[in-house]
């Protein structure tokens, strides 16, 4: 009965951490370049509950811990992945709007390293960088790229052209989604260890930004479904709870 | 309220409002000469990484879920395209065609930029911009004038009474920006440069990648209607949806206060 009270009780917060995903695809759904994130259910998975930790132990040595044994839980087994298809294009006609078909991204130098984005609402800085809108520098295949004064041609490869001067062509890289982790700002960062390559599919579309992938219908019926379960487990609760309040006071009372 | 789902939902509402804002400006502006429509751009928020739980069995797949901060509407640029040229008829009317700004210097000194080229002549002769400020390099022209045009280049020509045969009475400059996107508007049709706009760089009209002068024209809005609406029913259906979440997430929280009544 007290595991049941846990089960139902992990449920809630599953469901919360559900909802919580759903709502930043909602608050997303006008976001250049973002893609959804799916929660996956249906699969509960028998969890390791561990005793308090031992206070004399350090809390990091998990050979401290003391397995009580399994149960079933579904807060720790929340799944989510991302869905990378391809978002629609709006046509912006903005010279340095850029939008991308295919797989691939485009990639920005930040203080934390190289990060991945579909958002192609570039801008040139003061200096004639090309930036992307918060001044993360926009990387070119031999690094930072610089545009002269002028017309900007871009071609489906990448390639750019001021007037009649080549300037370079920008970097388009591409990482499977078990290397990436989201970043803001509407970037993924790269995790330890991941190993981008040059995109081979993607080209670019000058004069238009890749819309949100959010399916709003999926989003509001996610969200409708994790109320739901959410209200399940909290009316479970309360009946164990009345089941409990009843086995100890009144089984075993006479008259 | 600490339930930070709470609070990232609200984000998203607060975003659209700021969209609906710019829209609400633009589609009031959109018969305002020169101006130049704005457009939010929306950003999602930080993350956190779901710590993926223990699982017994060490070869099942683990993909963890990230739960984002909600978005934000981050940046307002403008779009510098071209406005249709509208025809006015009057010679002091100059619409620029291509790039460029032309530069005032407002009442309170300070140099400012602007594409509203509806100049006027002040009551001591001088040329003024939009909202009264003085076309800068200034540029007085006499009180006797029969004819003035004003040609592509920026030059005035004009007859006198007092003179035979065509004078040239000055010149006008416009400025261009590496990145215009980032002037700062201070109303009235007038710009101020930012570190991230760049130094102005002055020049005479159609040399240097500046645009020419139209004499008799004025520079429409660049504001498209039916886009602006477009944008308009999307941003009000997202607001809604937004608030829908938050209002979801409400319930689901009423819920979890009335687990013990």
């Amino acid at each position: 009965m007290l595991r049941g009270l846990y089960t139902s009780a992990s449920g809630m917060l599953a469901q919360m951490a559900r909802q919580a995903i759903v709502t930043n695809n909602i608050n997303n759904a006008t976001t250049s370049g973002f893609k959804q994130e799916l929660t996956s259910q249906g699969l509960f998975w028998q969890m390791l509950l561990d005793r308090v930790q031992r206070a004399d132990r350090p809390a990091a040595d998990t050979a401290a811990a003391i397995p009580i044994g399994p149960a079933i839980t579904t807060a720790g087994a929340l799944r989510a992945t991302t869905d990378h298809t391809q978002g629609g294009l709006t046509d912006t006609g903005g010279e340095l709007d850029l939008a991308l078909t295919g797989p691939g991204f485009f990639a920005v130098q930040t203080p934390t390293g190289v990060q991945l984005t579909r958002d192609g609402s570039f801008a040139r800085d003061a200096q004639g960088r090309l930036v992307a809108a918060d001044g993360a520098l926009v990387l070119g295949v031999g690094g930072p790229l610089t545009l002269p004064d002028g017309p900007v041609a871009i071609a489906a490869d990448g390639t750019i052209t001021v007037g009649d001067q080549a300037v370079g062509q920008l970097q388009l890289l591409e990482a499977p989604p078990e290397q990436l982790t989201r970043a803001g700002q509407n970037r993924f960062a790269l995790l330890a260890g991941a190993a981008p390559v040059p995109a081979t599919n993607a080209a670019v579309n000058q004069g238009f930004l890749e819309r949100s992938n959010v399916d709003i219908t999926r989003a509001v019926t996610d969200m409708m479904s994790a109320a739901r379960a959410y209200e399940a487990n909290q009316r479970l609760i309360q009946l164990q709870d009345e089941l409990l309040g009843k086995a100890v006071n009144e089984v075993g009372r006479v008259g | 309220m600490p339930n930070p789902v709470f609070r990232s939902a609200v984000t998203g509402v607060r975003a659209q409002q700021l969209a609906l804002d710019v829209i609400a400006n633009n589609l009031a502006n959109v018969s305002t000469t020169g101006y130049k429509a704005r457009r939010v751009e929306f950003r999602d928020l930080l993350y956190q990484r779901l710590r993926a739980g223990r699982v017994p069995d060490p070869t099942a797949p683990v993909s963890p879920a990230e739960i984002g901060g909600g978005a934000r509407a981050d940046v307002i640029s403008r779009l510098f395209s071209q406005g249709a040229l509208r025809e006015s008829g009057r010679v002091l009317d100059l619409a620029i065609a291509g790039d460029g700004f032309f530069q005032v210097r407002t009442a309170a000194g300070q140099i400012a930029y602007t594409r509203d080229g509806s100049l006027q002549i002040d009551a001591t002769g001088r040329l003024t911009a939009a909202a009264g400020a003085l076309i800068d390099p200034p540029v007085t022209l006499p009180e006797d004038l029969t004819t003035l045009r004003i040609d592509e280049r920026g030059t005035i020509y004009g007859t006198r009474a007092s003179a035979e045969g065509e004078l040239t009475l000055g010149q006008l400059q416009l400025a261009r920006f590496t990145n215009p996107g980032g002037l700062n508007a201070i109303g009235e049709n007038l710009f101020v440069p930012t570190d991230n706009s760049g130094a102005p760089q002055t020049g005479v009209p159609g040399e240097n990648g500046l645009g020419k002068l139209v004499s008799g024209f004025l520079e429409a809005a660049n504001v498209d209607l039916g886009a602006e609406l477009t944008a308009m029913i999307q941003a009000q259906r997202a607001y809604q949806l937004n608030l829908k979440a938050v209002q979801t997430i409400d319930e689901m929280t009423a819920q979890a206060l009335q687990l013990r009544r």
